[in-house]
């Protein structure tokens, strides 16, 4: 029998100033603050013939850089 | 497992939306436990046979769940002598498929999401 771990938490200061995002999906999630466990699942399948026929959206043009 | 919960002062929060089993959670709870499905179709042409659209039609939707075998017991305890959790300000969309937002403590969180997607084109310039 492993000998058990005993783990000691001391929280320091929590201040956040902005959080600004687009989504939290698909199984995930976004804590402040504690917890105990966080068991997360997300399956997706796209079969083959599911296959979407077009053009990549082409990359904006990388800045010129300066040369020193 | 002892958990040392703290206030939480939050500023100013903005959600767009919440939908499929997404949770915004201000303050300490339980804990949770979020499940959803979705089976997205695209055809070009309508044409459906009997059960094509139910969830038992597909292994993605009862694939069994894989988890770690705790190895070794742990015992935890945490402590919070700053007893506030300072927040300014948050801003999303949306908050979907099985997803929390939580400012405070809480017990274990679960959640399981699953996706079968489906495009179906019969002409290369139907997209």
């Amino acid at each position: 029998m492993a000998t058990p771990i005993v783990l000691n938490v001391t929280n320091g200061p929590v201040s956040v100033g902005c959080i600004s995002l687009i989504g939290v999906s698909s199984s995930s999630s976004l804590l402040i603050g504690d917890t105990e466990s966080i068991t997360l699942y997300s399956y997706f399948d796209t079969p083959p013939e599911a296959v979407i026929i077009g053009s990549l959206a082409p990359l904006p043009a990388l800045p010129e850089e300066k040369l020193e | 497992m002892t958990l040392q919960c703290r206030n939480a002062n939050v500023g100013w929060l903005f959600v767009n939306t919440v939908s499929s089993a997404g949770i915004v959670q201000l303050g300490d709870g339980e804990g949770t436990t979020q499940k959803s499905k979705a089976l997205a179709v695209q055809s070009a042409i309508p044409t459906h046979e009997a059960d094509e659209f139910k969830f038992a039609a597909y292994p993605l939707y009862y694939l069994p769940k894989l988890s770690l075998k705790p190895c070794v017991p742990v015992t935890f305890r945490s402590r919070s002598p700053w007893p506030t959790i300072q927040i300014g300000s948050i801003r999303t969309l949306g908050v979907s498929s099985s997803s929390l937002l939580r400012i405070g403590c809480s017990g274990p969180v679960e959640g399981e999401n699953r996706i079968k997607d489906f495009r179906q084109f019969n002409n290369l310039n139907i997209r």
